[in-house]
């Protein structure tokens, strides 16, 4: 009886946790419970999809990506990244000339990558089983799916970040991790795979917001304000 | 009571100068003003100091453009004068990016791009609402205040101060939908005319070393097909209202080995890129950020096995970008 109670209780702190992370104000322990649950869990699902479709009312907006099960494209990426992993290392043995020429700041995204290895594909994805909703699949077999698979949307996270608390800050990726996968991950180690995700955005936000400047100065012959704007990334 | 004085005498000049100029108040002046402009930032030579505000940043940069006459190409050098050292200097069709910390970058263009008419009034005038409102002082100079008023949530509203005599750009300021002012540039002092011999030297000095030359093959938009560009395999499946494509090119992605089809697209006032390349991080991941008046979004789309990743950068809001990079798509195929 005492127990049943205790679970019941559980199920509504679950539930509770779950608004909080659709707002994106989930503390990273709240998320990984979350996410735990909602794999498990198919009333979960359909709440957090109920939760999802509340909120967007809310805020104005209509998804696009109601109606696309994204928890399985993310788990089906996270399988596919295992072998992709194993791929690329062994590729890395042989391409070691090619790999030479490659630019400097390329080399500094890839060095990221590589040693953000799997644990950021859990982190820079797995937050996206939050937010992906409805299981219109409740089967998953996961390596048929990999291979069928359709559309290219389902392995799309979605960003739930509120950007504009910050004028000029970095909004990094929002991360959390399936810990079915990935149950030896240390939140320093989770918190070390961020900062690195967020760096190589940045990174790329700032090799690319220079190609902007350029295009739009060789474009427009007026290059004033769009280099003018390069001053915003210095103090990042 | 002598501070009231000045106030009075300042709201009488003010409330002249704006009667003065009731009389131009029709947009199609103000989109003459606009041409103007973008005539004169090309055809004059010039040059000055400006400041730079963006959120709790000041920054001063000096620039130096030299007009294209029949001996010489445009010509142009901007220069960060605060914090690291960095310089663009711009010549024909070469660019050069030199920062202090991340070497020579140089951009080298096949051909001579075509030149996009920014502050076109055609195009503009559908899009924005286009008002004079009055006269200040900039730089001490006279300049004219154009407000440019968006019609829809989709792009940025800017105040405008033009100088009187040239229409060169004195002031801008950067306002968003809530009317929050998110960048400001200004210039302190600018001198119109001939250059000076020493200050043309400066303006002939390119950077000695190149430490990466970016070869961009492009091609207009009215050019279409050239044979060294392909068309893209890649569609954007919606663009905001009056955003035309202005060029496509293809150059070697900053990030990656792969190379980077870079598309620009303008609406006469706020242009924004789209930049689309082979992606073999495999780590899926969408990001949005809000670089000052820079909205910046990546995004990850899927085509059989190939991931491919999406990066859109411009002076427009982030909602716009996201839904810019949400909606780039693969072509199909005809068979």
């Amino acid at each position: 009886m005492s127990e049943k109670g205790s679970q019941h209780s559980a199920r509504e702190q679950l539930k509770e946790s779950l608004s909080v992370s659709l707002d994106g104000q989930a503390s990273e322990l709240e998320l990984r419970r979350v996410i735990d649950g909602i794999g498990k869990d198919d009333e979960l699902r359909t709440l957090a999809g109920r939760y999802q479709l509340i909120g967007e009312a809310l805020r104005g907006k209509s998804s696009k990506f109601v109606n696309v099960d994204i928890s399985r494209g993310v788990m089906s990426a996270i399988e596919q990244e295992e072998v992709d992993n194993a791929f690329s290392q062994s590729e890395s043995g042989v391409g070691g000339s090619s790999s030479a020429i490659i630019s400097r700041s390329g080399r500094f995204v890839e060095d990221v990558w590589a040693s953000l290895g799997k644990v950021a594909v859990a982190a820079s994805v797995a937050f996206a089983v939050v937010i992906g909703v409805r299981n219109s699949n409740p089967t998953p077999e996961l390596q048929v799916l990999a291979e069928n698979e359709p559309a290219a949307t389902l392995t799309q996270p979605v960003q739930l970040a509120q950007i504009g608390s910050n004028d000029y800050g970095a909004s990094g990726i929002r991360a959390g991790y399936n810990s079915k996968q990935h149950d030896s991950i240390t939140p320093e180690q989770l918190a070390y795979a961020q900062s690195l995700a967020d760096r190589a955005t940045r990174e790329r936000f700032h090799a690319y917001a220079l190609q902007h400047a350029e295009l739009s100065a060789m474009g427009s012959g007026q290059s004033i304000l769009s280099f003018a704007r390069l001053t915003s990334f210095d103090n990042q | 009571m002598k501070k009231m004085q000045w106030i009075t005498r300042k709201l009488l000049v003010l409330s002249l100068f704006v009667s003065g100029f009731v009389y131009a108040d029709t947009s199609s002046d103000a989109g003459y003003l606009l041409e103007r402009m973008a005539v004169s930032s090309k055809g004059l030579s010039f040059q000055g100091e400006f400041v730079y505000q963006q959120g709790a940043q000041l920054q001063t940069l000096s620039i130096i453009h030299q007009a294209k006459n029949q001996k010489i190409s445009e010509k142009e050098r901007i220069l960060y004068l605060d914090g690291a050292p960095r310089e663009v200097v711009r010549s024909g069709n070469e660019l050069f990016f030199s920062s202090y910390n991340e070497g020579v970058t140089k951009f080298q263009h096949g051909s001579l791009l075509p030149v996009i008419n920014k502050f076109q009034s055609g195009v503009s005038e559908s899009f924005y609402d286009l008002k004079i409102v009055g006269i200040d002082r900039v730089a001490g100079r006279e300049a004219v205040l154009l407000l440019v008023l968006p019609k829809d949530r989709f792009r940025y509203g800017y105040q405008l101060w033009l100088d009187r005599e040239s229409s060169l750009l004195l002031k801008s300021v950067l306002v968003d939908d809530q009317g929050k002012i998110i960048e400001r540039l200004q210039f302190t002092s600018l001198s119109i005319g001939q250059l000076s011999d020493d200050v043309l030297v400066l303006l002939n000095r390119k950077p000695s070393t190149v430490d990466e030359t970016i070869h961009i093959k492009s091609s207009s938009a009215k050019e279409y097909p050239e044979k060294d560009v392909a068309p893209p395999d890649w569609e954007t499946g919606w663009l905001p209202d009056g955003f035309v494509l202005e060029n496509r090119s293809i150059r070697p992605s900053p990030v990656s080995r792969h190379d980077v089809d870079a598309l620009i697209f303008s609406d006469g006032i706020a242009t924004f890129s789209v930049f689309v390349e082979q992606d073999d991080t495999r780590v899926l991941s969408q990001a949005s950020e809000k670089i000052g008046a820079l909205s910046a979004v990546s995004k990850i789309y899927r085509e059989g096995d190939q991931y491919f990743h999406v990066t859109v950068v411009g002076d427009i809001p982030l909602g716009t970008a996201e839904r810019v990079a949400v909606s780039v798509r693969p072509v199909k195929m005809k068979p």
